[in-house]
């Protein structure tokens, strides 16, 4: 597979705790790939590492720009932290002029790409005022223009998605499609993973530091033996018998209307028992939400689910 | 590994935005005012004091003394007047109305105890420059002629007495030539200490506000510790100098600058004290800055920790008084002193050569050491963003690789 970004056995502990304990994945290039778990899971620990903030206790993180195996290049890489922040006493342009050109970008391009930036996203006549005059969503924004403004071949993205109200959650998903349609390659981490599942390609889920599930999306889901069942039947029907189907786990009952687990493997015979003694007026099959996996995984090993 | 670009950049941000700033702004111009404005003050104060003209009535009960008074003050701006004791209660009311300044009582008593009255309004008419040497030079003629001396030989025995002093080789010594560069060298001092409390607080201000992840995610803690060391030491070069300036201009108005007698050769060593004091001690500065969550809950140690390079001002005296002494020598050698104690001793006494290469290289030991530990703590303290850090981390954080 052709990885952008290669880490191997990453470890590195607090005192007696392992923040993040012998993880490895790759994220192929291209791709927009989620880094999930809870809070205090160490998905940031992992990605100050990758940044070089942090130093490793063992491991190897490697990178792949133009065909080689190279170590970290902080400037081809961008980053959006979970902590944010920026200049609050320096104007909006300013501030993305001094970011980009740590990147390496030339001042006049970097203030051409932050004025086209801020237009694209209605902040164009806030260029020139202080930060600290900007409301925080927009403050949030001008964040987001700074980790990309000097065009990255790789963006990790902490929590991007904390603190946003659903109008600037939309607007950021949008943009981080957008990146990927352009060729950027996104490492994302979130905790809130029903938000960013839809997004990604491929996941890395990962609890007390350590590796739950990873892969592409829809395999994970697929290979997940149970499936989320709502029917949907005549109200003056009895169900009572649906609780007696092996396999089959009623999670909510009221009268013309179940939702049900199913861990059998046969769907098709389930969905005939249900014609056969219900008037059916709507049925939906679909695997659980990536958190339900990620919990049921968890609990299945004997853990527990890291709240920090 | 250092890149230059980037400690480039950092320094050139550091020193661009804080030059901007208002707090560099208001201090670079507002000190020299306040020299400027207490300079002026104080000249305008002592012409006023020394041109005042007086009216001093004089009761004089010896019925001897008054002719020693005229001849002590016939050249100076007060005029006497005799006037006889019944009227005392007459020069009371003149006094009020303001049309004597005051009136002086000679009795036999008080000129042998020396203790004599001057009566005034009230304590701003007391002019005492002006009235205690004529009336001292005219007691002492007055004795010294009561014991019997001709009028030439009490000329003899008041003839004036200065003390010069000269260095060995014959040249005059002046005490504006002997005090000027500890004055300067303590300025200097002080305009070093603000550039490295500046970086501190800049620091913390990253740290706080958080972008501090931001910087370090395209620069290493190294790049950005070094760029704000240079950038704020040149802002504190361009502060001093505008002081310097400033402070020159005002200083030539009232003495012969000729006379600071500070040449090259002098000043070579006393700058290197100082950029190597900067540089370390603005390594201490940073790192500290890093471990604290904010100004207010830095710990009390913390805080003096920033002491540190004053304590040898505290015993300033002494070692200006003893600049070679065997405690001076040794403390001159402990890295945090140095810069300090060699500014102050290179300012009133000759080091010797090898004193000052071997206190140099103590500063250089300190200084490599506060960059490397301050650099680590640095990067290390900077992501510790919710909390002050307590002495056992700090401790933890110089052994191992963050």
């Amino acid at each position: 597979m052709d990885l952008i970004l290669d880490v191997r056995n990453l470890a590195r502990s607090f005192g007696p705790k392992k923040a993040v304990d012998g993880i490895s994945f790759g994220v192929p290039r291209g791709e927009i790939m989620g880094l999930l778990g809870p809070n205090g899971a160490g998905k940031t620990t992992a990605i100050r590492m990758i940044m070089g903030i942090l130093v490793p206790d063992a491991g190897e993180i490697s990178f792949d720009f133009d065909g080689h195996p190279q170590a970290l290049d902080k400037s081809k890489i961008g980053y959006l932290p979970e902590e944010r922040g920026l200049y609050e006493d320096v104007k909006v342009c300013d501030n993305l002029v001094y970011l980009a050109s740590l990147k390496g970008l030339p001042a006049e391009e970097a203030r051409r790409e932050a004025l086209r930036w801020l237009d694209r996203l209605d902040l164009g006549e806030y260029a020139d005022q202080k930060l600290e005059k900007l409301s925080k969503g927009m403050q949030q924004k001008v964040q987001f223009v700074a980790s990309v403004l000097h065009r990255p071949e790789l963006v990790l993205f902490d929590e991007p998605f904390a603190g946003l109200d659903p109008v600037n959650q939309d607007l950021f998903k949008g943009l981080i499609r957008e990146l990927q349609a352009g060729g950027t390659t996104v490492l994302l981490s979130a905790h809130q993973m029903n938000l960013v599942e839809e997004l990604c390609d491929s996941i890395f889920l990962i609890n007390h530091g350590r590796e739950v599930l990873s892969g592409k999306l829809e395999e994970i889901k697929e290979s997940y033996k149970e499936n989320i069942v709502e029917l949907r039947y005549d109200a003056t029907e009895e169900g009572d018998f649906l609780k007696i189907i092996p396999g089959l786990r009623v999670l909510r009952e009221q009268p013309g209307l179940a939702v049900m687990r199913y861990s059998g493997n046969d769907v098709n015979a389930l969905l005939q028992e249900f014609a056969s003694r219900l008037t059916v007026n709507a049925i939906t099959v679909e695997k659980p939400p990536l958190h339900e996996i990620f919990v049921e995984t968890v609990r299945e090993r004997g853990e527990d689910v890291e709240v920090a | 590994m250092l890149k230059w670009p980037n400690v480039k950049r950092v320094f050139r941000w550091e020193f661009l935005k804080n030059l901007r700033s208002p707090l560099f702004v208001v201090t670079t111009l507002m000190i020299p005012l306040i020299m400027l404005l207490s300079v002026g003050i104080s000249y305008y104060a002592g012409t006023r004091t020394t041109q005042a003209k007086l009216d001093v009535a004089v009761i004089d009960e010896t019925g001897e003394l008054f002719p020693y008074l005229e001849s002590a003050f016939s050249s100076t701006s007060v005029t006497l007047s005799l006037s006889e004791p019944a009227q005392q209660e007459r020069l009371s009311g003149q006094v009020e109305e303001g049309e004597l300044s005051g009136y002086l009582i000679f009795t036999p008593e008080n000129v042998q105890t020396g203790v004599i009255d001057y009566y005034v309004l009230s304590a701003n008419d007391v002019n005492v420059g002006l009235l205690d040497r004529p009336v001292k030079t005219a007691l002492t003629s007055y004795r010294l002629e009561k014991m019997g001396l001709t009028v030439e030989e009490i000329g003899l025995a008041t003839a004036p007495m200065v003390l010069q002093p000269r260095s060995i080789s014959g040249e005059g010594i002046s005490i504006v030539g002997a005090i000027a560069p500890f004055v300067v060298s303590i300025i200097l001092l002080i305009a070093v200490m603000t550039s490295g409390q500046v970086l501190m607080y800049g620091v913390l201000k990253e740290k706080r506000n958080r972008i501090v992840e931001i910087l370090l995610s395209s620069v290493s803690a190294v790049d950005l510790l070094l760029g704000k060391i240079l950038g704020l030491g040149l802002l504190g070069v361009l502060q001093i100098g505008i002081w310097m300036v400033v402070g020159l201009v005002a200083a030539s108005r009232f003495i012969d600058l000729s006379q600071l007698g500070m040449t090259a050769g002098a000043i070579l060593p006393m700058l290197l004290f100082l950029i190597g004091g900067y540089i370390m001690f603005a390594a201490l500065f940073a790192a500290i800055g890093a471990t604290m969550k904010s100004v207010e809950e830095g710990s009390q140690a913390q805080s003096t920790v920033v002491l540190i390079p004053m304590i040898p001002m505290f015993a300033s005296s002494a070692i200006i008084m003893s600049p070679n002494a065997l405690w001076v020598r040794i403390c001159s050698h402990i890295p945090v002193f140095t810069p300090v104690m060699m500014l102050m001793r290179l300012s009133v006494t000759t080091v010797p050569a090898w004193e000052i290469a071997t206190t140099f290289a103590a500063l250089m030991l300190g200084l490599v050491f506060f960059v490397i530990f301050g650099a680590r703590i640095f990067s290390r303290g900077l992501l510790q963003f919710d909390r002050t850090l307590s002495f056992r981390e700090i401790e933890r954080m110089m052994r191992k690789d963050y």
